[in-house]
Formats: structure tokens, C-alpha cells, sequence
């Protein structure tokens, strides 16, 4: 779920419930509020007018006093005499019920009645309100002024000359006439003053004003007669009665109470105006419920807008601070894993946005930082700075493209160093190391001299190109060849190089370099094709006795598939049954009797026919499969011994070569100790060869095999001595019992007198050393007469008997049994 | 008579006070005491300063004038004071049977005023209740003043300022008596002026209340240089017919008439008030004034037809053939003398007249 929708889904209840509470208690206040301000407004209203009423009422009575108390109203009333009263004091009183009425304009009528009720003087401001009648005396007005006696009276009715509502406002005039009635006399009844005051005000506000929006006011008597109400209502009078009683009954003034009038409900209060007269306020319900919507509208509607604002303004925040940040360290992310490196978050906010984006942005940039490692790592090698394989192929294929563009020529040069694996393992891996790094020196220099060379001939093609294969493997792209020599050139000069001794932890070393060379376009059109065949080249320097260069020839080519062709028959040659040994016979070169057999392997391919040994060992010790074979060849010769002495053929030592691959990769002493428990030969009838290389490769290992293979009994010869570096004083040290003469020595011993003489040192050596001398390959007489001469001990050879199968050896010593018998 | 001041009120007072602090004296006493003191009610200007002074003079005594400016307001003066703040009281002829019976009024006599025989007896009856208790001081009629040449036509009718045109409009004056207003509305409607018809004074109220908008004002006009008929922002008012002499001496083309429908014949009498502490002073001021010589020369001065033959006989023909103060026999046959109303139709013309009066200020 994207973090919007979280975030608004997490928003939403946070923001909503809320408005929501906040919504209902404001809104729940406000009604209330609301409601107790519209009833307060109801009651302000008739408050208002009663108290104008009252007002009114209060003045004018407090008026009538004052006007009653006026001289000539006195003096008015007070003459007896009607006719003095209307041509005298008629229009002087008259004036000044004017100077009243300008006074107070809204008593629009003044009067004084005589005690009968009889309108006496009469002074209106409405020029057209004409009196009614003069005679009063049965007007409910004016039995209510006698009712009053000496208080004020003040009432409201309706004035019969003109239908209208208005106050009257009414005092008697109990006068003593000083002039005529005497100082203790009781004063009289004169007569009435009487006020009648508009009360258009108070009609027109309770007919016209609104309480509220529909609310209306309405005065009643007691009897629930509206007196006052506005033109559009009409109610009972047993509705308005019950009202009123109601009202009364409440207990809290400033509640209204509520009833439903004409169908409609609504709120009433009241409040007592003047003589049993109440005002009422009513108000509709429906405006209550009015506001209460409008209201609770109007609070929804700011709710929802907060909200909505709220929720908006917090999502886009969000979404500004955090999502969009978010979102595009995201696709930075990607761009990183996507490989590009090179990115700019564009966040530079001051926050742990920033922070994270600088923090992405310095990743990146030390992932490109570890990127730029690995691949340095990935195409150097670590021990010698130079380009590895993994580069060189790329290399290759891209000097290929250009050079097939461009048709142009170039060379690789693939060298091995000659017999590294023994400094390695002789001397360890640390000096190994060290070795490779100077060679490498070596490498680099001799090729940047090359190129300055190759520089200063003007040429500007690409540089040469070194790189460490692996191990002790090197390659050099010449991409400038100006004609085929070139790479020769360089490759005796890279020899030449490494010829020169190497001086590690204060020992001096010699080593040699094999080299291969192979050309584009014509040893090869594919990258692997042209190290391949370098290979190839390089191998067949190697079997040329190292330390050399070759071209690549395309016979090698196939001399290497035969040869794997052959290493894979060999692998299942064992298996097969297809390996047989041969017996060569020894013979003691005095008495020519048969002393030993040197057991020789021979591989019978059902393809080919017998295949050489020279051909197969070599394939057989390097691919390993010597071990075991050679494991296969010490049973069987055991077996035979075993056998033939079974068979009683005497004391015949059987010797069997055991490879110098098997003395490093296997517990020789172990092997032959298991062969012999098995076959139950006796040791002193076998005899291990061994060829020089086992004591020269690791001479402490070798030592200690000898030594175990001497303890078991065993006789041990060296083979091929003379062929390799060995010096005699290493013999010294080595439990050697016999020494073999290298056929090469013996072949041209006759024709050449260096070669006999040095065999004959060999022989005198070896027999001071208490060792035996073997002499190989003997073919003719004149060889053997002369080895005889020399005291060789024991001779094998053509001459003598080529090597034979076991049963045939076994026909053969028994006849020699029988000869020498 | 009616005189316009503002200063009634003030004098009023004074009135009063002289009253309080005036000191009893014998008519007889003169030059060791305190002059004596008289407060008379009056008109303004209704009678000569010099005379009064000559009085003063030879009486030793000080005459004080209160002045009204209508009959009705001298009632209510009356009223008001109860009749006691005055000694001598100028009162129209009707008006005094009803002082008389107020018992306001004190008795005249001839044994008091030896000059009373210089009286035209006719006047002494013209009302009812004279008869010893009112001297006669003037007569004459009540008609109206305008300005001749402010107007297109000679003001003839009743009708021409109670109906008034347009150019007449706001530029009227009227008196503030019932009696007057009411009673020449009904002569203009060809009613008499002491009508107790109801419908006719129904009528008559009708043409006052539709009158009133253009009516300037009810207070009676100064008389002097600063009279509104002498700048002409009253073209024409009711206006007795000396009041009208003396303010046409301030500008020509003040006319007098009395108006074809009739007007009205007043007689205004001097009263000695009951309530008078200098009652020998007065009637002493009293014979003063019918004294020929005092009579004539105070009839000149107020332009009005003297009761007094002594004083006839001293004036220049001019003056008794003028027929503004001597009208002539058609004018005062067509012309009335206020007769007394019974009480009840007095009530209604009063509220009929007041009515009229209801939204003037």
C-alpha cells in the first residue's frame, strides 16, 4: 500500500474523529446558546415594550397630577356656575389643555368630566375625532375612574370615538373651593381629569415587530381576547386563556412554555401589562428548528472544510517534506542498483531527508568508489598490479575489432615460467611471490624499452599489453608487429630478461621462460583461438627443453588434440585392461646371468596398437594419471615377482620406475609397503627407479622416501643419471644402491672417448660411493666389451633382450635357470 | 384692542411686585409721600404717555401698565391672578357682565367720577351688567388693514383673507379671540357673528382650519415703524380701525376696511378692579381721563371715536369725519355688536376656535 494511503488512512480517524467530538460539542453549545439567546430575545422584547408601557403609564399619571394641580384646571372645575365656566374660562382652560397636548403630544384628548360623567371640556389634537357622545356617565371608562376614587386610575381600552386602543389615564378632582367653602370643610368631588393617550406605538410594535424572523407578539385580556395581534394570526380565546395560565404556573420567568397554536408549535411567554392586560411573545418552533439546522449546517460545513482543509494541507505537506523525498531516494535507489553512480538526489532540506539524501548520495559515491576497486580488483591481478585475464579477454577482443577493421596484424606472446611450481613449492609460496613480482619487473621494463623503441621508430600504434594470466603464466599483446620477427625479437629479449639471476632472501635464483607466440589473422581469427594456440606454441617450447620461444605451428595444434585425445584413451586405458607391463632383462655384465627385470609399461590401444611410452608417460605424469598407474604398475610388478618366485625362478629383482610426480603427490613408501603386504614379495626383490628430479625437486622429501623405502628393504636406483643437474655430492646424502647410466651416455660410447671416459668416471665414482652401475641401451658388443672393461656391474639392453611380457620372461629365466645351471 | 409685546410677561410680573410693595396712599395726599401707585391692564399703546404723565404729575401718583394682547388673554390674565394684581382693567364690553360676576369688578359712580356726565349714555347700556361698574373709553370697529399696493384689488371681503389667494398666502394676520375669528369667519359665510347654530359654526371652524396654513401669525401686529404691515410681511390682518390709523402713519398705503359682509362694533370700558387698594386713585384716574381736554387729545392719539361729548366738541372735523373712526351708517348697520352665547354654544365655538389654532405652532 503506497505511504499516501497509509498516511491518509492513519490522517483520516486522527483529523476526523476530532472535528468530529469538537464539531458536536460546538455545535451542541452554540444550540444551546442559541436557543437561550432566542428566548432571551422573546423575553427582551415584551420586556421592552411593557416596560415602555410602563413608562408611559408612570408619567402620565405622574402628569395628571401635575396637570390637576394647575391653577385655572382648579379654577375651571371649581366654578359652579356653567356660564361662568364656558364664556370665561372655557378658552383660557382650554389653552392650556393645548399647552399640555404640546407638550405631550400623544394625549390626544384631555378632559374634565363633571361627577355624572359629563364631558365638561373637551380639547383633542385629532381635528377629526369627533366626541362619541358628552354623556359618559355609563362608559366602563368612567366607572372605573369613579371606582378608583382617590388614586389614579390608568387603563387600557378602546376609545369609543374612534375604535382605537389608548390609555386612560384618569384623576379626581376633590377640590375645597377656598373662596367659598370654609377652613375645616372637607374638600369635594369636583369632578374628573381625564388623559386619553395614543397608543399607536404600542399597537403598531406588537402588531408589526417580529420577534425573531416569524415570531409575533400578540396582547390579551384575561379572557383570552386579543386585543392587539398582527393581521395574520387568529387564536382561540380558550387557547389564549390556557396559555396565560400556563404561563403563570411556570417556575422560571425566563422560560417560555410551549404550546401549538393553529396547528403550528410554538414557544410563548408573557408578561403582565397594565389592568389584567398580558403581552405575549410567540415564537414557531420551526424557527428554533430552523436555526438549530442552520447551525448544525453551518458547523458540518466548517468541520468538513478543516478537514478537508486540514487533511489536504497535512497530505501535501507530507507529500512535499516526506513522500516525494521518499519516493525519489527511491528511484535514486534504483538508479544505483541500475549501475549509475553518478546521481544528484536534489534534496538539500535541512532535515533527515537531507541527511538520508547526502547519506544515498555518499553511498553512491562510495559504491562507486568500491565499484572502481572491484573493478580494478576484477581486472588486475592483486600480486602484480598487472591486468588480469578477465581484462586481457576484453582487451583482446577489442584490439581483435580493431585490428579486423583496420586489417591490420598483431601478436600475443604467452609465457610460462620454466619449472615455477618447484621454486614455489621448494621455497614457499612467499618467495614464489616475490619471484613473480620481479619477474614481472623484469616484463614491464623490458617492454616499455621495447616500446620506446618501437616509439622512436615513429609508430603510434596501440601499447604493448602485459597481463598475469595466472600462476606463472603471462601474456604480451604486441600490437605493433612490423614484420614477423618483431615478436621473436621481443620474446629473446623477454628471455634474456629472466635469464639474468634473481636474487630473493639471499638465495640466487635461475630461472627460464618458455614463450608461444601466435599471430592475428593467421594463427587464429577468435580471441581463444590465438591464446589457445600461443598456449599450444608455449607448450611445445617447453618439450623443447624450455628456455626458448616458439612460433605457433599448426601441426602443434594438432599434436596437442592428439595428445589429449591420448590422455583421455589413457584415463580408461587403466580400466580397460589395456596397460600391460613389460620385463627387461638385467644381466650382470661379468657372468651375463639375468640378476633383475626393469618392469617398463606398455599401453596397447585397441585404436592405435601400442602406444610409446615416451609419447603416453609424459601425458600420463602430467595429467596426474601417473599416480595411478604407477599405484596399478607397483601391485603388478609385485605380483609378477610374487609369482615368478612361486614359480622358482631365483633371486631376479624386479625394478620398477616410479615417477618423480608420484614421489611429490603420493607416500610412495606407504604405497610400495601396501604392494608388497599384498603380493607378499620380499622386499630386497624390489627395487624402486627413480629419475634425478625426485632428489632435485625437493630433496628433504625426497630424503625422507628414500629413507623409508630403504627401511622397508627396498633397493633404489637412479635412473637416467648424467641427464640432469644432480652433482654427487647430493647422492652422498641420498640411500641410493644404484646408479643407471642414461642411454644417451652409452649409445655413442664407442665413437666418442669423451663419453667413455666420462662413463668410466661414473662407473669409478659410483663404485667408491658403494653404489651399483647400471648401463642402458646397450646394442651392440663393442658397447658391452667396453663397459666390461669398466667394470660396469650390470648391463641391459637390446643386445641382450628387448623387454618382454611376463610370461615370456618367465620362459625365458627358466631357461636362463637352466643355462646357467 | 390688541397690541402685540413680548414683554407681557415681564410686566406681569412687575405687575405683581408693584402690587406687593406698593404702598396704600389717600388720593388726596400728594408732594411729602410716596407717589402713589395704579397698575393698570391695557393694550399697548392705548393710551397717550403724555396724559399719563400729566396724571402722575398732578396726582402725585405712578401709573404702571400691564399689557395683553387679546381679550381671551386678558382673561386668562384675570384668571390667573384671580383678579387681584391689577387696580384698573381694560375690558371689553361683553366681557365685563362676566368680570362682574366673577366679582372681580368694583362700582363706578358718578359720585365718584363727577365727569362720567360727559358720557354718551348709549354706551353705557350696550352690553348687559354695565350699569355701575364700567366707564366707556372707546369705540370702534374691527375690519382689515392691508398694504394698497401689494395688492392687485382692494381688500373688500372677509373671504379675501380668510380664503385667501395666492399671493396673499403666509402673508396674513388674524386675531386670537374666538369671538373675533369665529364670529367674522361666520359673517363671511353670511352668518351672524353670534351664531349658536352648530352647523354654522361647524362651518365657520371649517374655513379657519382650512385658513390656518396661511395664516402668518395670530399675534396681534406692532403698531409702530417696525410693524410687519410697514415692511409688508403682512399684507393684510384683522386690525381694529385705530390700530390701523396709527400704523398708517408709518407708511401710506396701509388701508383700512371693513368688509362688505360687516365686522364687528366694539366698546372697550375701564374697570376699577375690586381687589384695588388705590380704588380713590382711581376713580381720580378715571374723571382724569374724561376731562374733555384729556379725552380729545387722548382720542387722537389712539384714533378711536371717543364717548366723551365733552370731547366731541373739542375735535377737529377731520377727525370726526373719518370714516375709518367714525364709519358710516351702512358700515355699522352690516356690522354687529358681540351679544352674550349661551354657555354651551360658547363651549363649542371655543372648541371650534381652538381646533383652528391646533397646528399653527
Amino acid at each position: 500500500m503506497k505511504l499516501r494511503t497509509k498516511i491518509l488512512l492513519l490522517l483520516i480517524p486522527l483529523i476526523v474523529v476530532p472535528m468530529l467530538a469538537m464539531g458536536w460539542v460546538a455545535y451542541s453549545e452554540l444550540n444551546k446558546k442559541s436557543e437561550q439567546k432566542a428566548f432571551a430575545e422573546m423575553q427582551a422584547s415584551i420586556d421592552h415594550i411593557a416596560g415602555h408601557l410602563k413608562l408611559k403609564v408612570e408619567t402620565a399619571v405622574a402628569n395628571i397630577e401635575l396637570f390637576a394641580n394647575h391653577t385655572l384646571i382648579k379654577k375651571y372645575i371649581l366654578t359652579g356656575d356653567e356660564e361662568e365656566r364656558y364664556t370665561l374660562l372655557h378658552g383660557p382652560t382650554l389653552r392650556v389643555l393645548h399647552s399640555f397636548q404640546e407638550a405631550f403630544p400623544s394625549y390626544y384628548e384631555i378632559r374634565i368630566l363633571l361627577p355624572d360623567g359629563y364631558e365638561d371640556i373637551r380639547r383633542t389634537s385629532l381635528p377629526s375625532l369627533d366626541n362619541l357622545t358628552e354623556e359618559e356617565g355609563q362608559n366602563p371608562l368612567f366607572i372605573a375612574l369613579q371606582q378608583a376614587g382617590d388614586s389614579v386610575s390608568s387603563l387600557i381600552s378602546r376609545n369609543p370615538d374612534n375604535g382605537k386602543l389608548a390609555l386612560f389615564v384618569g384623576k379626581s378632582l376633590v377640590l375645597r373651593d377656598p373662596a367659598i367653602d370654609a377652613t375645616g370643610a372637607p374638600p369635594t368631588l369636583r369632578g374628573y381629569l381625564a388623559l386619553t393617550i395614543d397608543l399607536e406605538e404600542l399597537v403598531s410594535h406588537v402588531g408589526n415587530d417580529v420577534i425573531g424572523n416569524t415570531g409575533y407578539m400578540l396582547v390579551t385580556d384575561r379572557q383570552g381576547n386579543a386585543l392587539i395581534q398582527p393581521e395574520s394570526v387568529t387564536i382561540e380565546e380558550s387557547v389564549l386563556r390556557n396559555t396565560l395560565e400556563t404561563i403563570a404556573a411556570r417556575p422560571y420567568r425566563d422560560e417560555p412554555v410551549k404550546t401549538v397554536y393553529n396547528g403550528q408549535s410554538a414557544y410563548v411567554t408573557g408578561i403582565p401589562l397594565l389592568n389584567n392586560l398580558h403581552l405575549l411573545a410567540v415564537l414557531p418552533e420551526q424557527e428554533i428548528t430552523q436555526i438549530r439546522n442552520r447551525l448544525a449546517l453551518s458547523v458540518i460545513t466548517i468541520m468538513l472544510v478543516t478537514i478537508l482543509v486540514a487533511a489536504g494541507t497535512l497530505l501535501l505537506v507530507l507529500q512535499h517534506l516526506v513522500i516525494t523525498p521518499i519516493h525519489r531516494l527511491g528511484v535514486l535507489a534504483s538508479e544505483i542498483g541500475r549501475g549509475n553512480l553518478d546521481i544528484e538526489s536534489g534534496l538539500n532540506s535541512n532535515d533527515e531527508i537531507g541527511k538520508l539524501a547526502t547519506a544515498f548520495e555518499a553511498m553512491s559515491g562510495s559504491l562507486r568508489q568500491s565499484d572502481e576497486k572491484i573493478r580494478y580488483v576484477a581486472y588486475h591481478d592483486t600480486l602484480t598490479g598487472l591486468p588480469n585475464r578477465a581484462m586481457f579477454q576484453e582487451y583482446l577482443n577489442h584490439v581483435i575489432a580493431h585490428a579486423r577493421r583496420i586489417r591490420s596484424q598483431f601478436a600475443l606472446l604467452f609465457l610460462d615460467i620454466d619449472d615455477f611450481k618447484r621454486i614455489n613449492d621448494t621455497l614457499g609460496h612467499e618467495t614464489g611471490d616475490r619471484l613473480l613480482q620481479e619477474v614481472t619487473d623484469r616484463l614491464s621494463t623490458c617492454l616499455r624499452d621495447a616500446d620506446y623503441v618501437a616509439r622512436m621508430g615513429g609508430s603510434d600504434a596501440p601499447d604493448e599489453f602485459l597481463a598475469r594470466l595466472g600462476g606463472d603464466e603471462f601474456i604480451i599483446l604486441l600490437p605493433d608487429i612490423s614484420g614477423q620477427h618483431a615478436p621473436g625479437a621481443l620474446a629473446h629479449r623477454l628471455i634474456e630478461a629472466l635469464s639474468r639471476p634473481l636474487l630473493l632472501e639471499d638465495h640466487e635464483f635461475h630461472i627460464s621462460a618458455s614463450i608461444g607466440i601466435t599471430l592475428y589473422p593467421t594463427d587464429g581469427k577468435k580471441g581463444h583461438e590465438l591464446v589457445k594456440n600461443a598456449d599450444v606454441a608455449m607448450y611445445h617450447a617447453k618439450e623443447l627443453g624450455k628456455n626458448n620461444y616458439q612460433y605457433y605451428l599448426e601441426s602443434m595444434n594438432t599434436l596437442a588434440h592428439e595428445r589429449l585425445a591420448l590422455e583421455n584413451k589413457l584415463r580408461k586405458a587403466l580400466e580397460k585392461d589395456e596397460l600391460r607391463l613389460y620385463y627387461q632383462p638385467q644381466l650382470e655384465a661379468s657372468t651375463g646371468r639375468i640378476v633383475g627385470v626393469e618392469a617398463l609399461l606398455r599401453w596397447f590401444d585397441p585404436d592405435h596398437g601400442p602406444i610409446p611410452p615416451d609419447t603416453f608417460i609424459p601425458i600420463a605424469e602430467n595429467s596426474g594419471l601417473i599416480i595411478p598407474i604407477g599405484e596399478w604398475v607397483i601391485k603388478e610388478a609385485c605380483r609378477q615377482a610374487k609369482a615368478w618366485q612361486t614359480a622358482g625362478v631365483g633371486k631376479i629383482v624386479v625394478s620398477v620406475n616410479i615417477s618423480a610426480v608420484q614421489f611429490a603427490r603420493q607416500n610412495v613408501p606407504e604405497v610400495i609397503h601396501a604392494a608388497l603386504i599384498e603380493s607378499g614379495l620380499a622386499p630386497a626383490l624390489l627395487e624402486a627407479e627413480i629419475t634425478e628430479s625426485v632428489i632435485m625437486d625437493q630433496p628433504e622429501r625426497a630424503v625422507e622416501q628414500l629413507s623409508a623405502l630403504k627401511e622397508q628393504g627396498i633397493s633404489i636406483a637412479l635412473d637416467d643419471f648424467g641427464t640432469g643437474y644432480s652433482s654427487f655430492s647430493y647422492l652422498h646424502r641420498f640411500p641410493i644402491d644404484t646408479l643407471k647410466i642414461d642411454r644417451s651416455f652409452i649409445s655413442d660410447i664407442c665413437t666418442e672417448t669423451q663419453h667413455a671416459e666420462i662413463v668410466a668416471a661414473i662407473i669409478a665414482m659410483s663404485h667408491i660411493l658403494k653404489l651399483r652401475v647400471v648401463a642402458e641401451g646397450i646394442e651392440d658388443e663393442d658397447q658391452l666389451r667396453l663397459l666390461t672393461d669398466k667394470d660396469c656391474d650390470l648391463v641391459q639392453g637390446f643386445l641382450f633382450c628387448r623387454p618382454l611380457p611376463a610370461n615370456e620372461i618367465a620362459q625365458l629365466l627358466a631357461r636362463s635357470k637352466v643355462k646357467t645351471a | 384692542m390688541i397690541r402685540s409685546t413680548a414683554l407681557v410677561p415681564f410686566f406681569k410680573s412687575m405687575a405683581v411686585l408693584f402690587v406687593f410693595f406698593s404702598l396704600p396712599a389717600s388720593a388726596a395726599d400728594s408732594s411729602a409721600q410716596k407717589p402713589r401707585e395704579l397698575v393698570l391692564l391695557n393694550w399697548s399703546e392705548y393710551i397717550d404717555p403724555e396724559l399719563v404723565v400729566k396724571f402722575e404729575k398732578q396726582f402725585n401718583a405712578k401709573l404702571t401698565e400691564v399689557y395683553f394682547e387679546s381679550d381671551d388673554l386678558r382673561d386668562h390674565m384675570m384668571l390667573e391672578t384671580d383678579g387681584k394684581a391689577y387696580d384698573l382693567a381694560l375690558v371689553n364690553g361683553i366681557s365685563v357682565d362676566v368680570y362682574r360676576k366673577r366679582g372681580w369688578l368694583s362700582s363706578v359712580s358718578g359720585t365718584q367720577i363727577p365727569n362720567l356726565k360727559y358720557i354718551d349714555e348709549r354706551w353705557l347700556d350696550a352690553f348687559p351688567g354695565l350699569e355701575g361698574y364700567a366707564v366707556p373709553y372707546f369705540w370702534g370697529t374691527m375690519g382689515i388693514a392691508y398694504r394698497k399696493d401689494l395688492v392687485p384689488t382692494p381688500v373688500s371681503s372677509w373671504m379675501d383673507i380668510l380664503q385667501p389667494a395666492e399671493y396673499l398666502h403666509g402673508r396674513i394676520g388674524m386675531i386670537e379671540n374666538s369671538r373675533d375669528a369665529l364670529g367674522m369667519a361666520l359673517k363671511a359665510l353670511g352668518y351672524s357673528a353670534n351664531s349658536t347654530d352648530t352647523a354654522q359654526i361647524k362651518a365657520a371652524e371649517q374655513l379657519l382650519v382650512a385658513q390656518q396654513p396661511h395664516v402668518k401669525t395670530y399675534t396681534y401686529i406692532a403698531l409702530n415703524e417696525e410693524s410687519a404691515l410697514v415692511s409688508g410681511d403682512i399684507i393684510a390682518t384683522m386690525l381694529y380701525s385705530g390700530d390701523a390709523l396709527m400704523v398708517q402713519e408709518h407708511h401710506k398705503e396701509i388701508a383700512y376696511v371693513v368688509p362688505s359682509e360687516g365686522g364687528n362694533i366694539w366698546v372697550d370700558y375701564l374697570v376699577v378692579l375690586e381687589s384695588s387698594k388705590n380704588k380713590a386713585l382711581a376713580w381720580a384716574f378715571l374723571n382724569f381721563l374724561n376731562e374733555p381736554e384729556n379725552a380729545a387729545q387722548l382720542a387722537e392719539f389712539v384714533y378711536y371715536a371717543t364717548p366723551n361729548k365733552g370731547a366731541e366738541k373739542l375735535l377737529p372735523a377731520e377727525f370726526l369725519e373719518d370714516p375709518v373712526i367714525y364709519p358710516s351708517q351702512a358700515v355699522l348697520s352690516r356690522s354687529e355688536f358681540y351679544k352674550p352665547l349661551p354657555p354651551r354654544v360658547s363651549k363649542k365655538r371655543n372648541i371650534a376656535f381652538s381646533r383652528a389654532l391646533q397646528s399653527m405652532d
